[in-house]
């Protein structure tokens, strides 16, 4: 009955206070927030790197990948045969394979991703090329995607990451992943295909309030027709373009113009001031917090369109922004970002495929398979779809079960190198919460996994070597579970 | 389902090995005896189904003459008894039965009153269900349960990966993937301290820390309830889909009895903007199956049980020349259960004539509020439905419903 009541009150006060946005827990530091945002988790290895040359130099160098040696994360993926190849080569050697050959490219593309993401040094690179990934969404176990994404992702998504948003663009709208899964290539002047049109002004440039009207959805898809795919590649079909005159956002194309309609229509829809407000915000959204300030918006905005769309020096003014450094705690971590931290802080070994199976499979229980979210807008990015009983329990499990498993398991973590020389409750507790979390504990949540770790007996006396062992473990999956681990 | 040694692995946290109460055989459906509440489940299908060619106007001349290659040919159209115009497309077959026992209604040229024609709109505006300009981010379903005051810890579940935008707010409420995923796995000798000191490690600070107590207090009332022992019944065949997998465990929580009062669960892909025809009749087929399924699983349990299907939009009734459509307007809800006054098609029907079209679309000509207001108030028991659709006055009702 006392308990019932409980509850009830328990429930009434969550009726009354709508949730909080951030936490309320004691901050890390700088290096460990500019680390949590702009990779997919810290090692021991960034931490040093930044606290070694600074955070301004730490992002210029991830600004820069190309002058970061990845030969390490190369090395395993040129065992990814696919990765390289041309769609025709694709299609040619695949497609019409067996069922387990056609299922090779996706496979090899989605643990490529996974990879680059748990170890490459380029991590900056990664998390803007998961961010484009989802802003070009192709969902990848779609019809041809399954086959073409592998070029998109290579010749699109990661070749402009860090380049200009103008190019970035152009190359999508000429991808054939995009082209078929957007229903381009079928876009036709007797009975025009409006998906494409829609979505490239909704999602990719503009914003559903930017200012374009179901008229300019009608014209655009009139200006791409003719747009298609030949031998697996972009084409253009005269026979098949309205070459009309086209009204597009107040801009008159004259008529009697072939694919330069498209063209002019990128060109326009890149260097709108729309689209600038949109990606500043959106970049903001990944970056700084749920619902960004809309004097931040306006000045990144302008950052983006004075710099011809510059993705670089947009990310640096972010990076190096006041609001940046004042926004600790305020982004809740996605299942990928949750996953790949917990690996990386702990130091998980991946023992062969196997390894890399247990972490697509919790992607895909968590609802974060990579390059798979089926619809064209990609993953969400805030707090509200996230959180939920469901995401929370499988995040615990998901710990419990990494920190469970024996050193010689397909994903391990060493749990005596993650300990070093601790042995009694209270020295454990503090060097796992260091080396897991990076972050102070309060006073209250530190007594309780000392009591916890301690079962009863002295909080500084030396645990006997097998409860060290399973106190350990224990101890580490808590830390990970812990609210302290859940904002990038 | 629980394989073995995860089951193992259940029980054993659960310290129930020995004993199972079985609290099953009180199928609850109102909490608090002054009002029986139906359970109402939503369906959100995602990507804008093509109304026109699920519950076909085959009766409507223009449709043969506007749908062109992309129609439901006559001969295949399912016959609906008392209906001229509307017939079912042949994969909703499995839906023929709840129609003739009058527990199925169509409502058709329905919709949100929303000009937008872009999903991820259309979804967000449709599930808040605010339309009156005010920024309510919270959706219909959670305001409902606001309204309805707190009451058990499985009064709201989305079925999923996420719980939907009609489902968020303040009103606390479950995600639930699958029941299996809805414990702490471990093989600790410790678990039930583990999970204590998991659990005191959430405060109380944070929205986080909410939902970390909602998900400890609603596994433990979890592992007493033990849904999964109530197998289907009656036959019902279930797709081992991901929609079909959650219909069954949506029905085992009603019968075990925990206080279920709104589910959502999605069922996706309906965005066919090419080779629509070859895509449209598995998916139809999955749907019409499950939910045949999960009527016949109730058995008599149907009778406190509402089940309706939406939308964000439906589509253009002139196909593009991929065989498919682009995005529309009106659409047809689904609307299942004992206390539906069902067996017809509910349509003021706009006609598919070149006048009778909204920018080339079929018109809007009920507000999908008018069916919602309606159920919530004659089988939820709903007072305040100006505070669950703010801004909404329409006091029109079809008749779709029967007082519970």
């Amino acid at each position: 009955m006392q308990a019932q009541l409980a509850r009830r009150s328990l429930l009434t006060a969550l009726f009354a206070a709508a949730p909080a946005q951030s936490s309320t827990l004691p901050l890390p530091d700088a290096a460990i927030h500019l680390l949590g945002r702009t990779s997919f988790g810290l090692t021991e290895d960034s931490l040093a790197r930044v606290r070694a040359i600074g955070a301004d130099a730490y992002i210029d160098e991830q600004l820069a990948p190309e002058l970061l040696d990845d030969g390490p994360v190369e090395a395993v993926l040129a065992g990814l045969e696919t990765l390289p190849l041309s769609n025709a080569q694709i299609m040619r050697g695949y497609a019409a394979g067996s069922a387990e050959a056609r299922r090779i490219p996706l496979m090899q593309l989605r643990s490529a991703t996974v990879l680059r993401q748990l170890y490459s040094r380029r991590q900056l690179l990664e998390v803007m090329v998961e961010f484009w990934s989802n802003h070009f969404n192709i969902t990848h176990t779609e019809g041809r995607g399954r086959y073409y994404k592998t070029s998109d992702d290579r010749d699109v998504i990661r070749r402009h990451a860090l380049g200009r948003f103008g190019d970035l663009l152009r190359a999508s709208a000429h991808s054939p992943a995009m082209l078929a899964y957007l229903d381009n290539a079928s876009n036709v002047v007797d009975g025009p295909n409006e998906n494409y049109a829609r979505e490239l002004m909704e999602l990719h440039t503009l914003g559903v309030d930017g200012g374009y009207t179901e008229a300019d959805v009608k014209e655009v898809a009139r200006c791409f027709t003719g747009w298609g795919i030949r031998n697996h590649e972009y084409y253009f079909f005269p026979s098949r373009h309205d070459f009309g005159a086209k009204q597009v956002l107040g801009l008159s194309l004259p008529a009697n113009r072939g694919e330069e309609d498209g063209l002019a229509v990128l060109d326009l829809l890149a260097t709108h001031a729309s689209t600038a407000r949109f990606i500043a915000r959106k970049l903001l959204v990944r970056f700084v917090e749920d619902a960004p300030a809309a004097a931040l918006v306006d000045s990144i905005a302008t950052v983006f369109r004075s710099s011809g769309g510059d993705i670089r020096a947009t990310l640096a003014a972010i990076l190096k922004s006041a609001e940046f450094r004042a926004s600790v705690d305020r982004k809740f971590k996605r299942p990928a970002e949750y996953i790949a931290a917990s690996l990386r802080a702990s130091g998980a070994r991946m023992n062969g495929e196997v390894g890399l199976r247990i972490v697509n499979a919790a992607l895909t229980v968590q609802g974060q398979e990579p390059l798979s979210w089926p619809a064209p807008n990609g993953y969400p990015d805030v707090q509200g779809y996230w959180l939920n009983t469901a995401a929370l329990l499988a995040r615990w499990n998901f710990v419990l079960a990494l920190l469970q498993r024996g050193p010689n398991a397909p994903l391990a973590v060493d749990v005596v190198a993650l300990r070093g020389t601790a042995t009694t409750p209270a020295a454990l507790v503090d060097r796992l919460a260091q080396r897991l979390l990076h972050r102070p504990l309060t006073e209250q949540a530190r007594s309780l996994l000392i009591g916890y770790a301690a079962a009863g007996g002295d909080a500084d006396a030396a645990l006997p070597p097998r409860q060290l062992d399973a106190t350990s473990r224990e101890l580490g999956a808590l830390l990970l579970a812990s609210p302290y681990a859940q904002y990038r | 389902m629980l394989n073995c040694e995860s089951r193992r692995r259940f029980l054993k946290l659960a310290g129930l090995a020995a004993s199972l109460p079985l609290l099953s055989s009180r199928l609850v459906f109102a909490q608090d005896g002054a009002t029986a509440r139906d359970v109402l489940v939503v369906v959100f299908q995602r990507g804008g189904l093509d109304g026109l060619n699920a519950v076909v106007p085959a009766g409507d001349a223009a449709y043969y003459d506007r749908r062109g290659r992309v129609a439901i040919a006559e001969a295949d159209v399912l016959a609906l008894s008392g209906q001229t115009r509307f017939g079912l497309h042949p994969a909703l077959a499995p839906l023929l039965p709840a129609y003739a026992a009058g527990e199925l209604a169509l409502v058709h040229a329905s919709g949100a009153p929303t000009q937008s024609r872009s999903h991820f709109s259309s979804q967000n505006l449709m599930e808040r269900a605010v339309f009156d300009g005010s920024g309510d981010a919270s959706g219909w379903l959670n305001r409902h349960l606001v309204a309805r005051g707190p009451a058990a810890d499985f009064q709201g579940i989305g079925f999923g990966t996420a719980v939907p935008r009609s489902l968020s707010g303040a009103a606390p409420v479950l995600g639930i993937n699958a029941f299996d995923d809805f414990a702490l796995h471990t093989d600790t000798a410790r678990a039930d301290e583990l999970s204590e000191t998991l659990r005191l490690l959430h405060p109380g600070n944070s929205g986080l820390d909410a939902v970390a107590q909602t998900a400890f207090s609603a596994m433990s009332e979890l592992r007493g309830a033990d849904p999964e022992q109530f197998l289907p019944a009656n036959g019902a065949d279930y797709p081992s889909t991901p929609f079909g997998r959650r219909l069954l465990q949506i029905a085992q929580l009603i019968k075990a009895g925990v206080g279920l009062e709104v589910a959502t669960v999605d069922i996706g892909g309906w965005d066919h903007h090419a080779d629509e025809l070859s895509q449209l009749q598995p998916l139809l087929a999955e749907f019409a199956q499950a939910v045949a399924a999960f009527r016949a699983d109730l058995g008599a349990a149907i009778n406190g049980v509402t089940l309706v299907s939406m939308s964000e939009f439906g589509r253009r009734v002139v196909p593009n020349a991929s065989g498919g459509t682009d995005h529309g307007t009106a659409n047809c809800l689904f609307v299942l259960g004992g206390g539906v006054v069902g067996g017809t098609v509910y349509a003021d029907w706009p006609g598919l004539g070149e006048a009778d079209l909204a920018e080339g679309d079929l018109a809007i000509t009920t507000d999908y509020r008018v069916v919602l207001g309606e159920l919530l108030r004659k089988r939820r028991g709903e007072t305040a439905l100006q505070q669950v659709f703010p801004g909404y006055g329409d006091p029109r009702e079809l008749g779709l419903f029967r007082m519970s």
